[in-house]
């Protein structure tokens, strides 16, 4: 106790470490916690912000546009709170939160795969969400017809230039998806075709795996590697605009329209 | 076989002893209990919310029955409002004097609070495939957490949106949501009874979780 009586008496300028510091966010929101702490809370308009009951982060920083006036803020929350990576924008006065990545993962957060050819977009292959980085718009594609049981877990690969359109791995296909509306293409991307393609991101992302664990790192290897496929179809398939909507094509294959999807007027 | 050492029985009656007692203390109806918006009382409605899904959400609606003596009847299928409420009663921890480890320690019961919740589901008045009519009702004995969540499936993909409301202030109660996970649009607008004004805002809890705003939990 005297001690620290002391400390503080030599260096009255420097703020205590044991006290909650907060510091500005940009607009009403503030960041509130202990220096030696790597962990956050989200602060707006002076009252704590808990967005989809998680009060604890690990990564908050405002993404760059803003809407009401107040900035958009990335947040990566602290694992025990059950909440990934999430886009917070204020709507009537109101924080309210989008779910970006489900992966709680403190030690190798998803922070998006930037797509290929594409300066503002960020891909969350593992949820089937996007982060259009210049206006803050997030985006979801759905996988799976009305009433399908789809057995393979789907990954968000590609979005289209105009957003509206996104292409899904899946086991056997690559989906062609619309925003608001479901699929309605499928390119036959078979699993032969994708157990050969997919080699060297396999190789190549258990290599980095083993790297970084020599090095003391910890990261998700099966992000990783699904990172990689996306990178790889990126590269081998293209966006485009013919007469029937948006297409994706690549290595031959042409897509194949799914039935339409009767919106039960019910 | 050994013989039960005496702690452990005495032990066991105490916990037995602590347990009845806590019943004792009250016995909530913490069931989940399910209601139409359209068999609502109006004298009951503390608010109306109408809801305009962007997309319609999936309606087949079901009702099951359960119980032989006391009918329960559930409805599931269609759009609902999750209303929490919570119940502060009595309950008993269990004291323990001296070291429990030795004979003679003297188990107690200590009266502590407990808070106890239990929900209310009020499925929606559908007037066409977008738009729904909810009304948040009170439960008799329990206290309102001012707060319910919008729940609805897409496609079977099942969303909510959590809201918290108030009588006592006033806000502009209309306005447009995307949700959190899928982000579906919405737009909502409350009504309070008699035509008063009062105040509606978004809050989003986790999907689940009604009675834990984000942010306006103390609108009131």
């Amino acid at each position: 106790m005297p001690a620290a009586a002391h400390a503080q008496a030599a260096a009255p300028a420097a703020a205590p470490t044991y006290l909650k510091a907060t510091e500005p966010l940009g607009g009403a929101f503030e960041l509130e916690g202990y220096p030696a702490s790597t962990l956050r809370q989200i602060k707006y308009r002076g009252k704590a912000y808990r967005p989809l009951n998680a009060y604890e982060f690990i990564y908050v920083k405002a993404l760059g546009p803003t809407q009401e006036g107040q900035p958009m803020l990335l947040a990566v929350s602290n694992d025990f709170m059950g909440v990934g990576t999430i886009l917070i924008a204020v709507q009537n006065d109101t924080p309210l939160a989008r779910v970006l990545s489900p992966t709680v993962d403190m030690r190798d957060p998803d922070m998006g795969l930037a797509q290929p050819g594409r300066q503002d977009l960020l891909l969350f292959t593992a949820g089937s969400r996007a982060l259009v980085t210049s206006t803050g718009q997030v985006l979801w594609f759905e996988h799976a017809l009305p009433k399908e049981y789809q057995r393979s877990i789907p990954l968000l690969v590609s979005v289209s230039p105009d957003n509206r359109h996104g292409a899904l791995l899946l086991d056997n296909e690559i989906r062609l998806s619309k925003a608001d509306e479901g699929p309605y293409a499928s390119v036959p991307f078979t699993k032969a075709m994708q157990i050969a393609a997919f080699r060297p991101a396999s190789d190549g992302s258990s290599e980095l795996a083993r790297k970084a664990l020599a090095e003391g790192k910890r990261i998700d290897q099966r992000r990783l590697y699904a990172n990689m496929k996306a990178e790889w179809i990126n590269r081998n398939f293209r966006w485009q605009e013919g007469k029937d909507g948006w297409q994706f094509v690549g290595q031959g294959l042409k897509a194949v329209p799914l039935p339409l999807q009767s919106r039960q007027e019910r | 076989m050994r013989r039960t050492p005496v702690f452990q029985v005495l032990r066991g009656v105490a916990l037995a002893g602590a347990a009845a007692l806590a019943g004792c203390a009250s016995s909530p109806d913490v069931y989940e209990k399910h209601v139409r918006s359209e068999d609502a009382n109006p004298a009951d409605v503390a608010l109306t919310l109408d809801v305009t899904f962007a997309r319609a959400p999936d309606y087949e609606p079901k009702t099951n029955e359960f119980g032989s003596k006391v009918k329960r009847v559930e409805y599931a299928g269609y759009p609902s409002l999750d209303v929490p409420f919570y119940q502060k009663g009595l309950g008993f921890d269990l004291g323990v004097l001296g070291d429990p480890r030795a004979l003679l320690a003297l188990p107690y019961p200590s009266p502590t609070t407990r808070t106890t919740s239990a929900q209310l589901k009020i499925f929606g008045e559908r007037l066409d495939a977008n738009r729904y009519r909810f009304v948040v009702l009170p439960r008799p004995g329990w206290n309102s957490m001012h707060s319910f969540q919008v729940a609805f499936a897409i496609n079977g993909r099942r969303e909510g949106m959590t809201f918290a409301y108030s009588a006592k202030t006033v806000c502009e109660s209309r306005f447009d949501v995307t949700t959190p996970t899928y982000g579906f649009g919405m737009s909502v607008a409350a009504s309070f009874p008699g035509g008063k004004p009062g105040c509606l805002k978004a809050c989003d809890a986790r999907p689940g979780y009604p009675g834990q705003c984000a942010f306006f939990s103390g609108v009131e």
